[in-house]
């Protein structure tokens, strides 16, 4: 049964409360002021408190506006109890985020119905809460799972192959199919974490400290790394020697991984893939952009019709992936204000562009 | 009789090879098709044993093409080919779609490979042609 605690200095209106609720089933505890009222409250974190406004040592709005300050307290459903009836005193108290008034003298049946709806009211709170997470995890669980099968499936049923036979013609494919697959779980390990981090760190409150990003030295890393990965040729053109964004170092590695790795995947045989860094100083931003060409038939994506399961048309075979490197992208620049844009400028040529917000230093 | 012919519809090369290793003295033959328009067009211009059939694939769905693959049938007058689809996605949804076309068996990876041992042998032997 629900918690209770009851602040009121007057003792007989306290005590009468306390009996008349216990009666009803409530678990309650009392405090006689202020103070000991706000300890109870931090202590017991009470399903609901029914509290006096004019209290010695610390008033109702007092202790309402410390309640606030911290998140294990502020959504505590918080009624006020009280003889003043001025307008003012109940702007103040909503203000607070009091959940409702109830003036002296009442009916013992008006605190009841009160508590009742506060308390439904809280359950029902609580309910989509607790919906919100459980479906984000099942929608994490159905992701992680789906992403991780497909190389999974290869490595166990590769290897186990090469237990069972004791001779196969293609000994060499499936050595080498077994470390492809074992890269690609790696990296879909890695898009799951930073999904995490991103999707649900993020957004409880866990930001990390930005730092000052060098563009053109992020960019020449990975494609260094990418040319040899590929063997393919990646052209860098840029109007901007150097320049600096506010990042989190790993999520600006996430747009030029992911979106080199979309160019590669995306583009028609071994064709080069171009990038073009450019500031725009008049807005302030700095645009990255990426082009790959593509077949005549490739339909470019839309951005809302990125997700985590989707498989855009591949047009080409065996192109791995789900979309989950792309949603971390928009996912990224939803958390730093970037723009990210698709289309197709020539038939054949496809961009995709992302604007990031910065401070133009040339 | 000459030996049963699959038709693997796979656009992962590295799927392929699992399926070539796996039949490999199984005395099958196989024939790949790399995306859903090709597996279509294969289906429709040669006689098949068996369709196994991935999900995510290029140019035309996995769902789409079975589909397809009943539509001619139907319209051909041919006889059934039994399909198997093969996916990762073993979501609720993935399960209800498959449900919904008409095909004779599905597996979701990674699959145990003597069970797909087995799949495809029931397949081949329900639906023999005489």
């Amino acid at each position: 049964m629900a918690l209770l605690l009851i602040i009121e200095d007057e003792k007989i209106i306290r005590e009468n409360c306390k009996e008349l609720l216990e009666m009803q089933g409530y678990t309650c505890i009392e405090a006689g002021d202020g103070k000991l009222g706000l300890e109870l409250a931090v202590q017991n974190k009470p399903d609901a408190i029914i509290c006096d406004i004019s209290l010695p040592f610390l008033n109702g709005y007092e202790i309402k506006s410390m309640l606030n300050l911290d998140e294990n307290t502020a959504d505590i459903p918080f009624i006020f109890l009280t003889a003043k009836t001025e307008r003012q005193d109940q702007r103040m108290g909503m203000e607070l985020g009091a959940f409702d008034f109830i003036t002296k003298p009442f009916k013992i049946n008006e605190l009841y119905k009160t508590i009742l709806r506060v308390l439904e009211k809280k359950r029902q709170l609580e309910n989509t809460i607790n919906n919100q997470v459980s479906n984000s995890l099942i929608d994490f669980v159905h992701v992680a799972k789906h992403e991780c099968n497909t190389p999974l499936h290869a490595i166990i049923n590769l290897s186990q192959l090469l237990k069972d036979s004791n001779h196969t013609s293609n000994f060499e494919k499936i050595v080498s199919s077994i470390n492809t697959s074992g890269k690609r779980l790696q990296k879909t390990l890695n898009n799951l974490i930073d999904l995490v981090r991103l999707r649900h760190y993020y957004e409880e409150g866990f930001f990390p400290e930005k730092e000052q990003v060098d563009v053109m030295m992020q960019f020449g890393n990975q494609i260094l790394h990418f040319e040899r990965l590929y063997t393919r040729k990646i052209i860098l053109k840029s109007n901007i020697k150097q320049q600096y964004v506010q990042f989190y170092q790993e999520d600006f590695e996430i747009i030029i991984i992911e979106l080199l790795h979309n160019a590669i995947k995306f583009s028609e045989g071994n064709d080069v893939v171009g990038i073009q860094i450019s500031a725009n100083e008049l807005l302030g931003l700095i645009n990255l952009s990426f082009f790959n060409r593509v077949s005549r038939d490739f339909e470019p994506f839309e951005i809302s019709e990125i997700a985590p399961f989707k498989q855009f048309k591949k047009v080409e075979n065996g192109q791995q992936g789900s979309g989950l490197g792309l949603y971390l992208v928009l996912v990224v620049c939803e958390k730093y204000n970037c723009r990210l844009t698709t289309s197709k400028l020539t038939d054949t040529m496809f961009l995709v562009e992302v604007s990031i917000p910065a401070r133009i230093f040339n | 009789m000459s030996n049963p012919k699959i038709l693997v519809i796979e656009d992962d090369r590295i799927n392929c090879i699992i399926y070539e290793t796996i039949l490999e003295d199984s005395g099958v033959s196989l024939e790949f098709a790399y995306d859903g328009e090709q597996g279509i067009s294969k289906f429709r211009a040669d006689e098949y044993d068996l369709v196994l059939l991935d999900l995510g694939l290029p140019k035309i769905d996995g769902l789409t093409v079975a589909r397809e693959i009943r539509k001619f049938e139907l319209t051909a007058g041919k006889s059934r080919t039994p399909v198997i689809i093969i996916t990762a996605n073993s979501s609720p949804q993935t399960r209800q779609n498959i449900m919904e076309v008409d095909v004779d068996d599905y597996m979701f990876k990674p699959f145990d490979l003597e069970i797909f041992k087995s799949k495809v042998n029931n397949c081949l032997k329900k639906f023999a042609r005489v």
